[in-house]
Parts: C-alpha cells; sequence; structure tokens
C-alpha cells in the first residue's frame, strides 16, 4: 500500500450512522426496568429554604422515591473542584475530604441559582417524575442575590458562602506588576479599554444524561453519561464522592452529541443516578431539556475586564495591564476557576512580545449558573482583549493595524518565546500567518473596497486577529504547578488479531470530532494496513486505557502520539520476531508498507498478516519474546502545544439600520501537520461560527433576582448557516516538537480570535462616527446607537 | 414533556364546536406552535381537538368575485404554492414564503398562522392592506371578521370554542402595487418587524400594516405619497413593542425604513 493514508481527508466513517441516528447516545439507553429521574429546581436566585414538603409528591403514581439535600448527607460526598489555581489564597466551599468542594449534588440549606436542582424525584415514568417533581412544596425565605461580580464584591453584598469573605474565590495575579506600572508611567501612548466580555451559553445539539445500574451480585455500579471525561469521572466519583472502590465503578460515555467544553464537568446527576439505582435496585434514568441545559450546564466567558496598553508613537508596544472580575456563578464548577484566571490571565500578551505584561483577576461567586468552559475558554477571553487593544492602540497612533502587529509579533527565530506569563510557545511563524491573510483578504485594497460598499449604503470594515493558544493539555508535572488536581497523559492499546485485522482502543473519547476514522489514520499509516482493518474502540472505562478526558484541543495532539508510540511498537515487535525467523540480525530487517524485509533479499519477506499469525502461534519467536501482540502505551507531552494563526473578518455594516453582515471571513491557522484535513477544517469551521455567534448575537442575559431572561433557544440566538459566509482557509504546518507527531490542537483554536476579528472590522466600519468600542453581541440595535451616539457626541461638541 | 390530554378528530364543525366545550381546551392545526407550547410547559390543555379532518377548513378556491377563499387549515407551503399568487397577492406571497423555515412553513397552516403568535403574525399584516376578512364558527354561529377588528389588546378576537373557518380575500385592486418586507428575530426567525405596503400607481397615500413590532398587527395611518426616511409617520414610540429583545425606539426606526423600503420595491413592479 503506497497511497498515504495518514494526511488524506477521508470521510469520517462513523458519520453515516450518526447522522441517521443510528448510534447510540445516553438517552438510548433503555435497560430493562429503568425508572426515570427529574429534578425539582430552584426557582430563586438566592433563598434559604426553610423546609420542603414532599407528602403530595411521594403519593402520586409511579412515584418511587424522592430525595432531598439532606438525605444525601453522609452518602454523596459534595462535587469535587479540582482546579485550583496556584500560588494565590484561594477561598473555596470545603469537601470533607480536604478539597475544595464545588456544591452538593441537591442544594442543602440554601439556593444559590435559579436552576440549582433542589430534591429528585424517581417514577416509573419520566412524566410521572416531572409531574410530582411540580408537587413539592419548598417553603423559601428569599434573599438578595448578586448578578455581577461588582455586586458580589461590593461592600455589605449578600454574602453566598460562609467559607467566602466577600464572595472572593480568588484574587490571582501573573507577570511583572511593577515593571509593567513603571511603563506604563514612562509610555508616549498609553491607551485604556475597559470592556466586558459577556456570559455566553453552550448549545450542544445534544443536553445532558445520565444512566444509573447498579449489581447487587457484584456490587458493581455502571453509569453511563455525557461525559467527555469518563476515567477522571470514574476517579472522581467513585473516590471522592460514592466513597467506593475505583474497581467498583464503570463509566461509559456512549455518543456524544457536541460538548465545547461543558461535559468535561462533574454534574449533580451523575452520583445520583447511581445511589438511586442502589436504593431502588432498578436502572435510574435521567435526561435534561434544553431549558434545564440552558439553567444548569456551565457556561462560558464572563469577565469585566480593565485594560491598559501602553507603546511608542512608532508602533512599539511596550506594556500590557489587565484586572478582570471574573464570574464565577454560585459555585466553582469542576475547573471553572482555572479556566477564568490562569486559562485566561496567561494567554493576554497574544502573539505579541510585551516585555511588562500583568494581570490581575478577581474571581467572585454570584448567583448565576457555574462558569466553566466554552470552546476556547479563557484563551478566547484573553486574545479578544489584547487584539481589541492592539487595533486602539493602532488608532490612537495613527498606524495602519496591520503594521502594528508586524511590528510587535514574536519572531520565528525568538521560538521557543517564553510569554513572561507562564507560555512557553513552542513554534512557527506568526508574522507569515498573517501576511498570508492579508494577501488572501486582498488588504492593500480595502480602501476601494469601502468606497465600494459605500455607494450602496454599506459601511465596510476589516478587522484582523491573530492568535496563539496554549493547548494540548499538558504535562503533568506542569498542570501539578497550575493547580489541577489531576494527570494529563493519555494512552492507547493496540491488539493485532492472528488474521491482521486491528484493534485500538483509545483513553480519550469524542464528542463528534470524528476520532473513530482520524485515529484509525494513524495506526493504518504505520502498519501499511487498509484503513477500514483499524478498529476503533473507547470511552467505556472496563475495555478502554486510561484516559484524561477530551478537553483542551488535547485528544489528537496528546491522545494521538500515544497511538503512534503504540503501532511503532508493534512494528518493532514485528521486525525482531521477522530477523529470528529469516535468520538474521534484527539491523538488517526493516518495516515498510505493511511488510517487513530484507533489503535486497526479495526471500526475505513477510507481510504484517504474516508476521501477526506467527506472533499469534508464538512457535517461532525470538528467546525471551511474548507472543501475540497487545500493546498498551502512555504518552505524556514534553509541554503544552501552542496552535496559531491569524484571521480576518470583512464585515458590512447597514448605515441606516445598524445590521451587521459577515461578508467574508479569511482564516489562516497552523495546528500542525494535519491527520485528516477534511476533520480538521470541519472542526476550524464550526469554531469560527462558535466565534461568530459570541460577536454577534449570543448572551446570557439574567435579571437582577438570578433569573435567567435567555432561557431557551427562542430567546438565546443561536448562528444558523445562513449568518456565516463560506469560509476562505489556508493552512501552515509547522510541527511542536512536543509530540512525535508534531500536532497541536485544532478543535478550538479558531474560535479564539474570531470574535475579535468581527469587533475589529465592525469598529473599524464604524471609525468614521468616532466609535471606539462596541461590547458584544454587536447586535443590528446596539451598532445602531453606537452609531447614534457617536453622531450625536460629536455635533454637541461641534 | 407533554402532559397529559385528550385527543378528538371530529369530521364536522359543529362537533368540533362541541368538543370545544371543555374549558382550556385547544384546536389542533399544525401543531407547530401548540405542540411547542405544550412540550416547553407553557399550556397544558385538558383536550385538543384535531381540525384536520373537517372538510369546509381545507383547500384554495376561487370566489365569485374574483378573489381567492383560503381554507384555514391550508398550509403555509400550500399557501405560497398557490398559481398566480405572487402576481396577483405579491404581499401575501412574500409574507407566508417568508414566514419561519420551510419545516414550519410544511405543517403550519393559515388558521394557525394568525391566531399562534399572533403579535408577530406575517399573514396578519399582508392580509390587513388586502382588507381580508375571516369566517368564524362557534358555539354563536357563523360570522365573519374583518382582519382590521379582528386583533384586540386580548389578542384574536375569538371566544370559547370559535374556529377560524377560511380566509376570504377580495379581487386585487386595479391600480394598487403591493411589497412586504421584514425584520426576522434571530432566534425565532419570526418578523421583530413586518411591513406590508399597499401603493396606488396613480399616486397617493400608501396604505401600510404592521406586524411585530406593534402590540397586535394593525395599520398604521395611510402615508402620505412622497415619505421618505424620517418623515414617515409611524406614530409615537409608545406603540412599539419596547423589551429586553429591542427597544421601541429601534422598532420605530426599523418600521420606518423597512416601510421604505417596501414602497420603492412595490412601487418598481409593474401595475
Ligand atoms: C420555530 C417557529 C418559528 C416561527 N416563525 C414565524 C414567522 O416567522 N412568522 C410567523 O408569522 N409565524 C411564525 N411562527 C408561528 C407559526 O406561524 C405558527 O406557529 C404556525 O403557523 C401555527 O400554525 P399551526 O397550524 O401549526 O397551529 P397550531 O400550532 O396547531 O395552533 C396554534 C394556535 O392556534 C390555534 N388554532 C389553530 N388553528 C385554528 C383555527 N382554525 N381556529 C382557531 N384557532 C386555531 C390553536 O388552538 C393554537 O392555540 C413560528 C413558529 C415556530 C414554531
Amino acid at each position: 500500500m503506497s497511497e498515504r493514508v495518514f494526511g488524506a481527508g477521508l470521510k469520517p466513517r462513523e458519520d453515516p450512522a450518526l447522522l441517521r441516528g443510528e448510534r447510540q447516545y445516553t438517552a438510548d439507553i433503555a435497560l430493562p426496568g429503568t425508572v426515570h429521574m427529574e429534578f425539582l429546581r430552584s426557582e430563586h436566585g438566592h433563598a434559604t429554604i426553610r423546609g420542603i414538603d414532599v407528602t403530595e409528591a411521594q403519593a402520586m403514581p409511579g412515584v418511587l422515591r424522592i430525595v432531598t439535600g439532606a438525605d444525601l448527607e453522609g452518602h454523596l460526598m459534595p462535587l469535587p473542584c479540582i482546579w485550583v489555581p496556584g500560588g494565590v489564597e484561594s477561598h473555596f466551599p470545603p469537601h470533607p475530604y480536604g478539597l475544595p468542594g464545588a456544591g452538593t449534588a441537591l442544594a442543602t440549606g440554601r439556593v444559590r441559582f435559579i436552576g440549582e436542582p433542589v430534591a429528585a424525584v424517581v417514577a416509573e415514568t419520566r412524566a410521572q417524575a416531572a409531574d410530582a417533581a411540580r408537587a413539592i412544596r419548598v417553603d423559601y425565605e428569599v434573599l438578595p442575590a448578586v448578578i455581577t461580580p461588582e455586586q458580589a464584591l461590593a461592600d455589605g453584598a449578600p454574602q453566598l458562602h460562609d467559607a467566602v469573605p466577600g464572595n472572593l474565590n480568588a484574587r490571582w495575579t501573573c507577570g511583572d506588576a511593577d515593571g509593567t506600572e513603571a511603563a506604563l508611567a514612562e509610555a508616549e501612548v498609553v491607551v485604556k479599554l475597559d470592556l466586558h466580555n459577556r456570559r455566553t451559553i453552550n448549545s450542544p445539539l445534544e443536553p445532558r444524561a445520565a444512566v444509573g445500574d447498579y449489581d447487587p451480585l457484584t456490587g458493581e455500579y455502571t453509569l453511563y453519561a455525557t461525559t467527555q471525561s469518563p476515567h477522571n469521572h470514574r476517579f472522581l466519583l467513585s473516590a471522592l464522592v460514592l466513597g467506593i472502590p475505583f474497581n467498583k465503578l464503570r463509566v461509559v460515555a456512549p455518543e456524544i452529541g457536541g460538548s465545547f467544553g461543558t461535559k468535561g464537568y462533574l454534574y449533580p446527576d451523575m452520583p445520583l443516578v447511581l445511589f438511586l439505582a442502589k436504593e431502588l435496585g432498578r436502572p435510574v434514568k435521567w435526561q435534561d431539556s434544553r431549558e434545564g441545559l440552558m439553567c444548569s450546564t456551565v457556561q462560558g466567558r464572563d469577565h469585566r475586564q480593565y485594560a491598559s496598553i501602553a507603546g511608542t508613537r512608532d508602533g512599539k508596544i511596550t506594556a500590557l495591564k489587565c484586572t478582570s472580575y471574573a464570574n464565577l456563578g454560585a459555585y466553582p464548577s469542576t475547573i471553572g476557576p482555572g479556566v477564568a484566571t490562569a486559562l485566561m490571565g496567561r494567554s493576554i500578551t497574544g502573539t505579541y512580545d510585551i516585555e511588562h505584561a500583568f494581570c490581575e483577576v478577581f474571581a467572585t461567586f454570584t448567583n448565576t449558573v457555574p462558569l466553566g468552559a466554552q470552546r476556547g475558554s479563557g484563551r478566547a477571553e484573553a486574545t479578544f482583549l489584547i487584539e481589541r487593544l492592539v487595533d486602539r492602540f493602532a488608532a490612537t497612533i495613527g498606524m495602519d493595524p496591520a503594521e502594528v502587529r508586524r511590528r510587535n509579533m514574536v519572531r520565528p527565530e525568538q521560538q521557543p518565546f517564553d510569554n513572561r506569563m507562564g507560555w512557553l510557545y513552542d513554534s512557527g511563524d506568526y508574522g507569515a500567518a498573517l501576511e498570508r491573510a492579508l494577501e488572501m483578504a486582498g488588504y492593500a485594497d480595502r480602501e476601494a473596497a469601502k468606497r465600494a460598499a459605500r455607494a450602496r449604503g454599506k459601511l465596510l470594515g476589516v478587522g484582523i486577529s491573530t492568535f496563539v493558544a496554549v493547548c494540548g493539555v499538558g504535562p503533568s508535572p506542569r498542570i501539578a504547578k497550575e493547580g489541577m488536581l489531576g494527570g494529563s497523559w493519555e494512552s492507547a492499546n493496540i491488539r493485532v488479531h492472528p488474521t491482521g485485522e486491528v484493534t485500538l482502543t483509545i483513553g480519550v473519547t469524542g464528542t463528534g470530532q470524528s476520532h473513530e476514522t482520524t485515529f484509525a489514520q494513524i495506526v493504518a499509516q504505520e502498519f501499511g494496513v487498509a484503513v477500514d482493518s483499524v478498529q476503533v474502540l473507547h470511552s467505556d472505562t472496563t475495555k478502554a486505557p486510561y484516559g484524561q478526558g477530551t478537553y483542551g484541543s488535547r485528544s489528537y495532539s496528546v491522545g494521538g502520539p500515544a497511538v503512534q508510540i503504540a503501532a511503532r511498537q508493534v512494528t518493532d515487535k514485528m521486525r525482531l520476531a521477522a530477523a529470528h525467523m529469516f535468520g538474521v540480525d534484527d539491523s538488517a530487517v526493516v518495516f515498510r508498507d505493511g511488510s517487513v524485509l530484507v533489503e535486497g533479499d526479495p526471500e526475505k519477506t513477510k507481510t504484517f498478516q504474516d508476521m501477526a499469525m506467527a506472533l499469534w502461534y508464538g512457535w517461532d519467536l525470538p528467546p525471551g519474546m511474548e507472543p501475540a501482540i497487545d500493546v498498551t502505551t502512555t504518552f505524556d507531552p514534553a509541554d503544552f502545544n501552542y496552535p496559531y494563526g491569524a484571521h480576518i473578518a470583512v464585515v458590512e455594516v447597514d448605515e441606516v439600520t445598524g445590521d451587521v453582515e459577515l461578508v467574508r471571513y479569511i482564516a489562516v491557522n497552523d495546528v500542525g501537520p494535519v491527520g485528516n484535513p477534511l476533520v480538521v477544517d470541519g472542526q476550524i469551521e464550526g469554531s469560527i461560527v462558535h466565534g461568530v455567534g459570541q460577536a454577534l448575537m449570543e448572551v446570557a442575559q439574567y435579571d437582577q433576582t438570578g433569573a435567567l431572561l435567555t432561557a431557551n433557544l427562542d430567546r438565546y440566538a443561536i448562528p444558523r448557516a445562513a449568518d456565516v459566509p463560506f469560509f476562505e482557509l489556508d493552512r501552515m504546518e509547522t510541527p511542536t516538537p512536543h509530540n512525535p507527531l508534531g500536532a497541536k490542537g485544532a478543535g478550538e483554536a479558531a474560535t479564539v480570535p474570531t470574535a475579535a476579528a468581527v469587533t475589529n472590522a465592525v469598529c473599524d466600519a464604524l471609525a468614521e462616527f468616532g466609535v471606539q468600542h462596541i461590547d458584544m453581541p454587536l447586535t443590528a440595535e446596539t451598532v445602531w446607537r453606537a452609531m447614534n451616539a457617536a453622531t450625536t457626541s460629536r455635533s454637541e461638541a461641534q | 414533556m407533554l402532559s397529559r390530554f385528550d385527543y378528538t378528530a371530529p369530521v364536522t364543525s359543529r362537533e368540533a364546536i362541541a368538543d370545544l366545550g371543555l374549558p382550556g381546551t385547544r384546536p389542533l392545526a399544525g401543531g407547530q406552535g401548540l405542540l411547542t407550547a405544550m412540550k416547553l410547559g407553557r399550556l397544558a390543555p385538558p383536550r385538543i381537538v384535531d381540525l384536520r379532518r373537517i372538510p369546509e377548513l381545507q383547500g384554495v378556491a376561487e370566489s365569485p368575485g374574483g378573489g381567492l377563499r383560503i381554507g384555514a387549515m391550508t398550509t403555509l407551503t400550500q399557501l405560497a404554492d398557490v398559481p398566480g399568487l405572487p402576481e396577483r397577492y405579491p404581499a401575501l406571497s412574500e409574507a407566508a414564503g417568508a414566514i419561519a423555515d420551510p419545516q414550519v412553513r410544511n405543517r403550519g397552516t393559515v388558521g394557525g398562522a394568525l391566531v399562534d403568535h399572533f403579535t408577530a403574525s406575517d399573514l396578519a399584516a399582508a392580509l390587513l392592506v388586502y382588507d381580508a376578512t375571516l369566517d368564524v364558527i362557534g358555539p354563536a354561529g357563523a360570522r365573519t371578521v374583518a382582519m382590521t377588528h379582528f386583533y384586540t389588546l386580548n389578542g384574536p378576537d375569538l371566544a370559547t370554542a370559535d374556529i377560524v373557518v377560511a380566509v376570504n380575500l377580495p379581487a386585487p385592486v386595479a391600480g394598487w402595487r403591493t411589497a412586504y418586507e421584514r425584520r426576522a428575530d434571530r432566534a425565532t426567525l419570526a418578523p421583530l418587524v413586518g411591513v406590508a405596503v399597499s401603493v396606488p400607481a396613480a399616486g397617493g397615500p400608501a396604505r401600510v400594516a404592521v406586524t411585530g413590532a406593534t402590540r397586535w398587527p394593525a395599520l398604521l395611518a395611510d402615508l402620505p405619497a412622497g415619505a421618505e426616511g424620517a418623515g414617515i409617520d409611524v406614530g409615537p414610540d409608545s406603540r412599539f413593542v419596547d423589551d429586553d429583545v429591542m427597544s421601541a425606539a429601534y422598532r420605530a426606526h426599523l418600521t420606518r425604513t423597512l416601510i421604505g423600503a417596501a414602497i420603492r420595491r412595490a412601487g418598481s413592479r409593474d401595475a
């Protein structure tokens, strides 16, 4: 077999069945005797629970069990929070195992956000459980709520957690405070920008679900759930929440219909279905609804940032400072506190070489849904900040924003580059990506394009955003330093069957990104076998080798190398066995294109299948070699990897209505060598759409009581296909030195710069009105108001 | 999740009216609005009465005076596909084709589209400028209601157990040209502002109806010929809806803009 499988844009093998709805999702699992769980959720943003009366609900048809927070004490420990940002004093609700707690499975004593589970009802049918949940009477004493970090930190603010004085989880800092202050004080030009990167809601097609099962004969629990981290959740649930042996819990992640980070978190339903399955002796199933998802699945972004950038009149940036107020929501989600601090704060220098930078984050608790990841989490918020600031700086000194970027970007010869905030960028030519994007966009001709649009009543704007995003989490020792309680290596198991077919079992779990195809391609390439002969299994903790979960764009860039290393151990074993069979020294034998052979001796060659059989029989192996081919490897990368790129958005703003149309989108990305370009482009395109959504329409709105006003998709707009143009994509492929594939994260990188590119474009379009900044989402009315306000204030000034 | 309800599918409007007598009962047409509201727990009728088997609610027919009689159960797709509609009733054709998405139009009906989410009914604005009337039947007998009187602050003028049977569209008025313009809500795709205009080719004031932006679909005061931009008088901002999707001031601004666009487009058509 000579054509390259690796790098080919094969159509994902799993897609036809997924598209036809033939694959099994958690909600499709129907174990015999299943009963159904529904939550009663808090209807108050902040209230004391004075009493819960379940009498009426308990007597309703089909009801089997109702539990409240009090029933769980001593049975279910609080959910842990496992990212405690390092090096700062942080305050968390306590967990009895000495860990930070992230809230109990059901509210105890107090509710802290609307949507928080207060009671769980199990009944024969889902409808009976829902009816009974509605019949539970809760006596609440409503307390004043805090919705924003500013409110949370204000003197005399209502307090959410006894253990967290002033609602302040942590004041996290990073960088060179004194140097930055001094540089700001001395600078020729200082530009300030205050912005609100508002709360967003993740909208995977599939809301979350969980099925719990318990076998009294073996004492084993099984959880089927929408989890992108089955092994990790097995550990957290068994050891820290249920208090059962690790080997008594099996976690299975069936197909997952999108996640964008949300399904890597622990949620109350997971331990509850297990606990109740054991109590009731029947499988317990819980399925969320869209409304449920919107008020209980972790939400994203939500930073209020006050920033300054300093530089010289000839365009050299000398300092950057950011003070950010992050809204963690009511409880610290599994890894939320780290996302809001380190992941954001260390990333604020972007692709630029900035000598003095400093970031401080006040991470606060409020009466809103807990904060977690959204595709590009932390890095997108940081990139939005720096890319807006660079444009503001360019406008202030009257320089082309592309030129300012050129003058400040990290140069290839500076790699590996220490950004002075904790990241060591790995490889690549950031400037080349920018030049390529400018060329594709026809940037030099933009004034002509603006004039042509103007003739049609449209204000054309061009917005640039470059990015570099820490991905591929990560070297385990480094993760420890960041305060994350977990390893971050990956593993793979390869079995070559006697007939030469292959089963690859990976530790990572897909959420719709075609793992079964891409990982098979690595193996097929290494073995020189047909890609269809490689089966890929995953996501069942009793069958799969350990893995640390799918997040931080790590599946392919950390899990992929584990696969390649395992494959090479297999071919090496074949080579050694063949040398023995041929009676030659093993240095004479090579593995090439699916065969072991001795160069120049056509007699001495055996196929992959021959060797698979020979090792299966084990009749004639070198001394000490074990028969059969069953190899498991782990891989812990040397460091993170850093995909980067340059994006350009071209928008047309209607001068009468303020409507924004995204007319072109150019994206040059470097995610390292690409295993399957079709899959990677799919990830890039989806990522861009995500960013466009935040820029133009997505925002979670709360009222002062903590009610989510955008509580369903009829109020929370997400982009449709018609909202985006055909993307103009190009790729660079600079390997990272940190893994043998050279792969960098590709699943979320392209979300990171998008919102900034679109916002920069809109602000460019409106520059003639004197508009300096508009907070997202850039709805038509928001843009119209900005145009009017700028026009009015200018005419008043005259 | 649906709660428990009874279901009937009568074959005459008489039976339907009887079935609708149980308090809280809703008639079911294409289900796009009703079933969605039930699944979201916003409505929990004890019974739903399916209108699909009642013959007089079906079909589109030429009426004696040169107009059309559109049965209430006509789907929005069927309406948009009526031969000659774009030429005879351009604003209606444009409004019907713009509603939501093909899935909603394939199941949603004309009757449902006038009753469900009536505040943002595309059809309503178009029917208003054509002076359409509705045939309604109910416990009190049959009556005909002008579209201009159908909507009030309390919603559509339907008593308990009333059913919309058909829409009567008068023959197109010679020398008047019509057009429909809308701005969709990003989330629902329903009109935040929809305007239908009817412009006399001979010059003179235009008729203008608006939906979505005001509390209910209504005709505005006739617009003098030649009014443009800020000169388009849509009344005070206070008549426009003001909520956290959009302010009244911006709705009024969009209404003016869309009226201008619709008039330009209508005016450019062959009379
Ligand atoms: C996603 C979505 C997007 C939408 N976008 C738009 C849009 O862009 N523009 C727009 O105009 N509308 C829009 N709508 C509303 C849509 O037009 C209506 O939901 C649909 O046409 C209702 O028709 P139906 O036959 O499905 O009615 P049903 O859902 O069956 O009924 C809706 C309501 O009307 C009552 N009803 C139905 N028929 C009759 C009758 N003959 N007599 C008396 N009462 C009756 C029902 O009892 C119920 O209260 C949208 C709806 C959805 C779900």
